[in-house]
């Protein structure tokens, strides 16, 4: 098949190559279903530019695409690269501006039949303590620069030593929270400065708390293991490294712009500008991403903890009675250096992540004891009217997507589009009719985040589902929405 | 600021404003001069910007720009006129 002049091979049902050509290192690979590929694909640069990532030095085995696919600055949304390590690049481009970017979902012991006729007053208090929108600030007191560093190198056991944690929580977060290897030192005073107030805030853009019902039970033993049970009140929180983040990879950008020259590297897209792993720029963005992903992984600590508190005050419950405990925390804009298998050999790699989630099958050593039989918790979030889902890692991720998987349903509409649909109507309404409560600060955001400017995120799940990259668990339906 | 294409520098020149408003809470009211000069393998920007803070009661920041992007980046001159498109990351 061809959409717009690229030529795509159907490997399966749901994977479609692009071939290796012209300048491309290797071949693209896309995972989606004819029918995604038919509605979304035909109008998006993303096809492209799992092309442009193809031209990476040092990339290993494919170009790879999830099926929430879609346009990116660089690399698409939803585009996983490995490059070597020894001979490869890192690019800010794999990773994205807002660095750690990522979800993490709280269980709670709570039904919802009994709390929802307090859904409106829960979503007011959270709301009112989580600070949101542009310029969010305050969560916590202001962090003098040396508690910053401290959080640059240590992520959430910052948050933890400060009574914002507990250890369990770090067990249960990607990394344990922490990228070890993070230098402040590589962090400009720009970046510090715009990180000092940020900690605990969500911002602004397609940021969220949401608060969801387990709707649906796929999978009854890993949802046991993971702490899900039908009719249970959870909070999902995406947010990632604010300011700071956006800071470093704009710092580095131009640093890789000029390194482009220095090394003589031919790229199709400035926004791919890199740099070789073990050069000293290559080691100093990386150094510098480590530390903004860590303010992320403290950055929605301190916003859960934050939100656990507001749960003890709007139910009058004890601690130990909600039983507010995290089940997994996801980074899905990342770069880290992973072992896999490629070419009958282990290979060590620099896996970019950019709008995809780490899927790691239980035998992963990595993982904590309690998922060894499960794989790791997959969040998927959806839109904010219809569903998201839990699902599980698998060895045929690692086997064939340098064990990664989608992020979320993808854009199918700019803001813009979704600005000018939703003009006219009652939105704030439509989601109340649907059983969902929302507070933003404007309507702007509502509109520009309607369940309509997104794919539906079953189709996305589905497809990693029946390719058995990763596994359905649970889905969750929303009720509570707060934005920025 | 200095850059060694006009389109970096334009982007280096426009994030400057954005760190203005986010981090200094200033925004940009008047640019009293801006001179761009070519040098050897490098572009050179002066500019003197008139700057007011930004006052939390009265100014409404409707939306947060994370960043100015380089994506698809080109100044074009056509009939004496310069044109770009830029794509800022909101």
């Amino acid at each position: 098949m061809n959409v717009q002049g690229i030529e795509l091979n159907k490997i399966h049902d749901y994977l479609w190559e692009i071939p290796k050509n012209g300048g491309m290192n290797v071949p693209g690979r896309i995972y989606s279903s004819r029918q995604m590929i038919d509605s979304y694909m035909q109008n998006d640069e993303a096809l492209k530019q799992v092309i442009n990532v193809a031209h990476l030095p040092g990339i290993q085995k494919y170009s790879l695409a999830m099926p929430d696919i879609h346009w990116g600055y660089g690399f698409p949304i939803g585009g996983v690269a490995a490059t070597d390590l020894n001979d490869g690049v890192i690019s800010p481009g794999g990773v994205g501006y807002d660095i750690n970017c990522g979800v993490r979902i709280a269980g709670t012991s709570l039904h919802f039949e009994e709390i929802k006729r307090r859904v409106p007053k829960l979503v007011e208090n959270l709301f009112r303590k989580v600070p949101t929108g542009v310029g969010a600030k305050g969560a916590i007191h202001k962090l003098n620069s040396k508690d910053l560093k401290n959080i640059l190198t240590r992520g959430s056991a910052w948050s933890v030593e400060n009574g914002f944690g507990t250890e369990k929580d770090i067990e249960h977060t990607e990394e344990k929270g922490r990228l070890a290897g993070a230098d402040p030192a590589k962090v400009s005073e720009r970046a510090i400065e715009r990180g000092l107030d940020q900690a605990g805030t969500l911002g602004s853009g397609n940021h969220f708390l949401e608060l969801d019902v387990v709707d649906e039970i796929f999978d009854d033993q890993k949802a046991e293991t993971f702490g899900l049970f039908k009719g249970q009140v959870v909070l999902m929180i995406h947010t990632g490294s604010r300011g700071l983040g956006y800071q470093v990879c704009d710092d580095y950008l131009k640093v890789l712009l000029k390194a482009e020259k220095k090394y003589d590297f031919k790229l199709p897209d400035k926004q791919l500008a890199c740099a070789p792993i073990q050069s000293q720029e290559g080691q100093d963005y990386l150094s510098a991403m480590k530390c903004a992903a860590n303010f992320a992984w403290n950055n929605r600590q301190v916003i859960m903890h934050i939100a656990k508190k507001v749960f003890i005050n709007t139910f009058n419950i004890s601690e130990a009675g909600l039983n507010f405990n995290l089940i997994y925390d996801v980074c899905h804009n990342i770069a880290k250096i992973e072992e896999h298998l490629i070419d009958g050999s282990i290979k060590k790699v620099c896996v970019h992540r950019k709008g995809a989630t780490r899927a790691f099958p239980g035998d992963n050593k990595s993982l904590p004891e309690i998922f060894r039989q499960t794989g790791q918790p997959v969040l998927i979030p959806g839109d904010m009217g219809r569903y998201s889902y839990i699902a599980a890692g698998t060895s045929r991720a690692m086997d064939e997507t340098f064990g990664s998987s989608c992020h979320g349903a993808g854009r199918v509409q700019s803001r813009h589009q979704a600005l000018k649909a939703g003009k006219g109507r009652d939105l704030v309404n439509e989601l109340r009719k649907g059983g969902v409560v929302i507070q933003a600060h404007g309507l702007r955001t509502i509109a520009e985040e309607m369940p309509y400017a997104y794919k539906d995120v079953s189709d996305v799940v589905d497809v990693m589902h029946n390719t058995g990259i990763t596994i359905k668990v649970a889905k969750l339906k929303p009720f509570g929405v707060i934005k920025g | 600021l200095s850059s060694q294409q006009p389109e970096y520098l334009l982007v280096e020149f426009l994030s400057e404003l954005n760190y203005q408003v986010n981090v200094k809470k200033k925004v940009c009211i008047a640019v009293e001069s801006i001179r761009i000069k070519p040098g050897e393998g490098i572009y050179n920007l002066e500019s003197v910007l008139l700057l007011r803070n930004i006052n939390d009661e009265t100014d409404i920041l409707k939306q947060e720009i994370k960043a100015i992007t380089y994506h698809n980046i080109e100044i074009k001159f056509h009939n004496n006129v310069y044109t770009v498109v830029l794509v800022f990351d909101i």
